[in-house]
């Protein structure tokens, strides 16, 4: 049995060799973002600015406290400023308050735009982009990056706005005071530009490495807990695990303290400059103020706002850093909010009622990656009719039922049901039309009848009761702990493998579905309970058009049709007795696997 | 039980000489620090003493200056070096902290991840570390920071004039009132937004984990009323924690406002009644305006406090849980295995009450193959997973070679034990990676053999790269067939005298499955097995069959014993050609 050659799509963490939005690109997306919120936004620049220009002014009346109330022996000036100090800060407390809530407010009404913006996307994107990403890494889209954003962004840039109308306003108010301190004080400019640069460069290199080292570290946690009953069932494995994760544990811990080291490194060296800047209001000022330039109030005032200069500085400095992480998570959410589905409804897609459930391939082409699955591939299903499609594996069968329910659409050529092309009908009501047992059973936290309920949620507990008994599966049922109503834990871990397809067949039937697709829906139950279900689905896929995938082959006895796929290719097709007689790819399976026992059962039954 | 605190407290203490350093150097640095305004005051006061007179002396200013500057370079190293020791101190606490994580849940047993949610265990070994990383690193440092400031500054303001201190302090009741009252109101928030929070992560991973059925029946509308209605919930919990947080910071920064108005003014009043100098004021003003960044950042703590603690409390609850499969002091280590298996009188279940096997009891010889058949939710899969001791039976014993399993260290046990579990897992790596994953450092021609035994090999080895070819975590590209054949590799190259197999063929068509039993049957030869399996193929393995329903072991012995018996056997048997029959009747 030969395969058809692959290449394996494999998509890493850190996406690489794309073009990257700029960063101007990412902070005015954000904002545009953060500008809708019209009101709160005005409020919260309102109130900011006042905070600022309250902060700024207290030097200022501390100084008039000083000079024109102290040390004019003025008790009047200095009761009549001591009430204004007070009052700014009381205003100021108004005006902190309403702040940080709009802030907050902002902040959160983001994230959570942001969410919903992402499962709306999500909701449009096809089952093709899910499944060739990482699970890990878009769910951590939908959460660590969103908070990440959260975190640092708004607050961030709100910050960086207002630190720097502190700056302006600290340097206008050091102007005012004395402009020749003021300008003897700006020499240092040149030093803090240069130093900030060299630091906010170093430092994100190093948290860039931080960064991944994190990301390393989470899917190594994800992983192992996720494969935990496979890890415990290799006794060498917990040694190794815990030694690999202590080695990642203790790289993300070097690359914490290097990018420590390095950002640790700038308030000393700011704190350096703002020494000489001292250095220089004392010896200049000091002589100033002995030649009678300036008062000793000023100097007290010019250095609160030189400490108002200085703060802001290393505040934006760092934020600068901390931002780039914030950046990294909004382009990841951005790169998936801007997604192309690649299966996607035309503008003029119909609402069909399917009726006869008339399925046909015409000339399909299909790869996952560059080699075809399918090539130049031709099928017509008959209305209502059970097909049974057997083949080795990885022949391309559940490929074929991907196709089928759109899950993908092929590049080539076009598929049809009732004798529309499936492009052309929406995709909701051809959903509504189709069901699908997956390979896999698919199971959610919530009871077993609530797992039912996701095939038809409207169903009532009595419905779903009845399509149990007529499935035959009561009794199996009634043996959980708590019968239907038996709580199921994350992916049906508590139920056995073959309770779990269960469930996704009755699933899949309380659907009322046209088109069926059972993609070895019974691969691990029991053959009596087996032919139960066989028995019933005779009567329940009466009028419905049933597409059967199974290895097992005492499951294609209910099909009118087998065909027989091999590498993409439909190599046998007739009905089972035909194919049994015909004596070829089918014939041999069926001996493979049954022969020894028809064998028996013929001489038995004479 | 020790609180939280205490126990992080510990883990802290743990690291000493990070932690001395770490407080020398902000004593150090505080002090440093602290002398500004000394210098300063002694420097306004000599200004003072200049105005008007003219007479400037260089060389005393330039004294002060560089007394200055080099006061601020030795407290910037010192700030350096302390938020160095203080990101060491952290990063070491949540180093030990996620190891010892990491290794507990490594020895928790399958009974309690059958109940927990992975998504809380991540959340707890990233989120919540990153938390308490902060706390330590960040919070605590600060905490020290003003509390050393604090002292320092009131012993400072005490000295410079007492009068003026007091009437500073008159207003830390009200500060400390504050503080208490958002305390109280933040917990609970807090703790219903870690709960919720996890929630919210549970939707979104059953959602993305879940997108085949989402997408095949058209699920997003459901997903997205249960999605919407956690991230409202998110949303709220954290606008309303914004509300308190909200009124505190400027609360504080009000109550030192008001601080500063008081002594400006009383003592103002001093100054011009001569009993302040003016020098001596404006040092006090700026020593109170030290204290400012400490009440602000003491404010913070106080968040990050309940965050952590809500954090550890959390981690601590797993490191606490105890396996509910433990080692004996006195285990023995199980060295040469022949590989006779007993079931003597197990019942087990994993809901109490509720017994999934009922008092089984059963022998198997050295080197016998024996396969177990039985309906849907009978205890195939369970009977297994009491062998390598992922749960332990209620009452009754598993035996091997005599040696009741309870008996032997868990690793020896576990080493001589292959299994195929009946949900594949494939790890992301390589293929070549995941047959060799309980042996990294197995030699690639033991590799390949492996993967010919379970028929894998030449799929794998016509792949473009062969057995480095990458595979995604759950083993997204491979079809369920081409998976089953990986984990099948996987077990046999452990080379295990005991091999458990749990319906290992049930993805391969019939033509696979044929070879793979036949390159299986030569491997086992000299070998005990059990095999689970609904396949009639599959059974040709086994030398003898074991019956099981409903808990109970009903019928043992050859197929063809078990047909002529028409029990249970011969009717799971008969019904794969009920069908069969009818159609092979109209054939003839
Ligand atoms: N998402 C995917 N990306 C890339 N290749 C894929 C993807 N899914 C399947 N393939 C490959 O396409 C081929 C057909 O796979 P498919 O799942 O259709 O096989 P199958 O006939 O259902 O096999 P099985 O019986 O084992 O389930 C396989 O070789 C598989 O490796
Ligand atoms: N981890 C668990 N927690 C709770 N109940 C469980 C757990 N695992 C299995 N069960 C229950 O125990 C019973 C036996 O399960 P088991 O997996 O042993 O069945 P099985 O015979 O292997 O079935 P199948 O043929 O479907 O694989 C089932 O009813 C199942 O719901
Ligand atoms: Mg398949
Ligand atoms: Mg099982």
């Amino acid at each position: 049995m030969a395969h058809p050659p692959h290449i394996h799509r494999y998509i890493t963490m850190e996406e690489k060799g794309r073009p990257r939005e700029s960063t101007i690109k990412l902070i005015q997306r954000l904002l545009s973002l953060i500008v809708r919120y019209k009101l709160r936004l005005s409020i919260l620049l309102i109130s900011a600015s006042l905070s600022i220009i309250l902060n700024l002014y207290t030097p200022y009346i501390g100084r008039l406290l000083i000079d024109q109330g102290i040390m004019a022996a003025n008790v009047d000036n200095m009761i009549r400023y001591g009430i204004l100090l007070a009052s700014i800060a009381f205003t100021g407390w108004c005006a902190g308050v309403s702040r940080f809530y709009m802030l907050s407010w902002i902040t959160q009404k983001l994230l959570y735009d942001l969410r919903k913006l992402m499962f709306e996307k999500s909701m449009q994107l096809d089952y093709g982009y899910f499944s060739s990403i990482e699970p890990g890494q878009i769910i951590s889209r939908f959460t660590n990056d969103v908070d990440t954003v959260g975190e640092t962004a708004t607050s961030g840039l709100l910050d960086t706005l207002f630190n720097s109308f502190t700056i302006i306003g600290a340097i206008i108010a050091m102007l005012s005071i004395n402009w020749k301190l003021t300008i003897a004080v700006f020499f240092m400019m040149p030093l803090i530009i240069f130093t900030v640069i060299t630091i906010a460069e170093r430092s994100r290199a190093a948290y860039r490495v931080v960064r991944s080292k994190v990301g390393e570290l989470t899917s190594k946690v994800e992983e192992s807990i996720s494969g935990i009953r496979e890890a415990q069932s290799y006794s060498e494995r917990r040694r190794i695990d815990v030694e690999s994760f202590s080695r990642i544990g203790l790289e993300v811990m070097q690359a914490n303290i290097r990018a420590t080291k390095v950002i640790g490194l700038m308030n000393p060296l700011m704190n350096l400059i703002r020494g000489g800047a001292i250095a220089i209001i004392i010896v200049y000022g000091g002589y100033l103020v002995s030649i009678g330039e300036a008062t000793i109030g000023s100097l007290v005032a010019f250095y609160s706002y030189l400490e108002m200069f200085f703060g802001p500085i290393t505040m934006v400095a760092l934020f600068y850093n901390t931002f780039q992480s914030a950046l990294a998570a909004a382009e990841r959410i951005f790169d998936f909010i801007d997604a192309k589905p690649s299966v996607v409804e035309a503008s003029d897609a119909i609402d069909l009622e399917i009726e006869k459930g008339e399925i046909t391939l015409e000339d399909v082409y299909f790869s996952y990656d560059n080699t075809p699955v399918f090539q130049d591939f031709n099928l017509r299903i008959k209305p209502g009719e059970i097909l049974a499609v057997v083949g080795p594996t990885g022949a391309g069968k559940t490929t074929l039922a991907n196709l089928i329910l759109r899950l993908y659409d092929p590049q080539k050529g076009r598929i049809t049901v009732d004798g529309v092309d499936i492009r052309k009908i929406k995709i909701s009501s051809l959903r509504r039309q189709t069901a699908l047992v997956p390979q896999e059973p698919i199971l959610f936290e919530d009871t077993v009848i609530g797992n039912i309920r996701y095939g038809r949620p409207d169903a009532s507990d009595e419905e779903i009761t009845e399509a149990i008994r007529r499935l035959g599966l009561e009794e199996l049922i009634e043996r959980l702990p708590e019968g239907l109503y038996t709580r199921v834990t994350e992916g049906g871990a508590n139920l056995s493998v073959g309770q779990r397809q269960l469930i996704n067949i009755a699933r899949a039937l309380i659907r009322n579905p046209k088109i069926v697709v059972l993609d070895e829906a019974t691969s691990s139950v029991d053959p009596y309970t087996e032919s139960l279900i066989q028995k019933a689905l005779k009567k329940l896929l009466e009028n419905r058009t049933c597409i059967i995938i199974a290895h097992r082959l005492s499951t294609t006895f209910l099909a009118d049709r087998v065909i027989v796929l091999e590498n993409g290719r439909i190599v046998e097709e007739g009905s089972h007795i035909d194919l049994l007689r015909m004596g070829g790819v089918y014939a041999k399976l069926y001996e493979a696997q049954l022969g020894e026992a028809v064998k028996a059962i013929r001489m038995a039954s004479g | 039980m020790k609180t939280s605190l205490a126990r992080l407290f510990a883990y802290m203490v743990r690291e000493k000489k990070t932690l001395a350093s770490f407080l020398i150097v902000s004593v150090t640095g505080i002090a440093a620090s602290m002398l500004v305004p000394w210098v300063v005051r002694d420097m306004v006061n000599y200004i003072i003493s200049l105005i008007g007179t003219g007479n400037f002396n260089l060389s005393i200013m330039i004294f002060y200056a560089s007394a200055l500057v080099s006061l601020f370079v030795a407290s910037g190293f010192l700030e350096f070096l302390d938020r160095y020791f203080s990101e060491l101190l952290s990063q070491k606490v949540i180093f030990r902290l996620r190891v010892d994580l990491y290794s507990h849940l490594q020895d928790l047993s399958y009974g309690f991840y059958d109940k927990i949610d992975t998504g809380q265990i991540i959340l707890r070994t990233t989120g919540d570390m990153d938390t308490i990383g902060r706390f330590i690193g960040f919070s605590f440092s600060r905490l020290i920071h003003s509390i050393l400031t604090f002292i320092i500054a009131i012993t400072i303001l005490l000295s410079i004039n007492a009068e003026l201190t007091v009437i500073a302090f008159i207003i830390l009741p009200l500060l400390t009132f504050v503080v208490i009252v958002f305390n109280r109101k933040i917990a609970p928030i807090l703790e219903e937004q870690w709960t919720v929070f996890s929630r919210f992560n549970t939707v979104i991973k059953e959602y993305i984990t879940g997108m085949r059925v989402v997408k095949a029946l058209g699920l997003e509308p459901v997903f997205r009323d249960n999605y919407m209605d956690k991230a409202d919930r998110v949303y709220d919990l954290r606008v309303s924690f914004a509300k308190f947080a909200s009124f505190m910071w400027p609360s504080i920064g009000l109550l030192s406002g008001i601080a500063s108005v008081l002594v400006y003014v009383y003592g103002g009043f001093k100054v011009i009644s001569h009993t302040l100098s003016l020098g001596d004021l404006v040092a006090f003003i700026t020593y109170l305006s030290m204290l400012n960044r400490p009440i602000i950042s003491f404010g913070f703590f106080i968040i990050n406090y309940k965050r952590a603690m809500v954090s550890a409390s959390k981690i601590f609850e797993v490191l606490d849980a105890e396996p509910e499969v433990r080692e004996e002091p006195e285990a023995i280590e199980l060295r040469e295995v022949k590989g006779a298996i007993e079931f003597r009188n197990v019942t087990f279940g994993y809901v109490e009450e509720k017994p999934v096997l009922k008092g089984i009891s059963f022998k198997i010889r050295p080197g016998e193959k024996v396969a177990i058949v039985g309906g849907t939710g009978s205890g195939k899969s369970t009977i297994l997973k009491l062998i390598p001791r992922f749960y332990d039976p209620w009452s009754g014993q598993v035996l091997i070679d005599g040696i009741d399993v309870r008996k032997v260290k868990l690793s020896s046990l576990r080493r001589h034990i292959g299994i195929v579990h009946q949900d594949v897992f494939i790890f992301s790596g390589t293929i070549k990676d995941n047959i060799a994953y309980g042996k990294p450092n197995a030699k690639m021609d033991e590799i390949i053999e492996a993967a010919r035994i379970a028929g894998i090999h030449d799929f794998i080895s016509q792949l473009p790269r062969g057995y480095e070819t990458p595979v995604a975590e759950r083993g997204i590209t491979l079809s369920g067939g081409q998976r089953q054949r990986i984990a099948i590799a996987r077990a046999i190259l452990m080379n295990p005298e005991i091999l458990l197999l749990d319906d290992p063929t049930s993805n391969l068509d019939a033509e696979t499955e044929a070879r793979v039993v036949e390159a299986l049957k030569k491997l086992i030869e000299d070998r005990t097995a059990i095999i689970v399996t609904q396949r009639l193929s599959t059974l040709k393995l086994a030398d003898r069959i074991l019956v099981l329903d409903k808990g109970e072991i009903v019928e043992d012995g050859t197929h063809e014993e078990l047909l002529s018996k028409g029990g249970v056997y011969a009717r799971l048997y008969m019904s794969q050609f009920a069908h069969q029959e009818a159609l092979l009747a109209r054939e003839v």
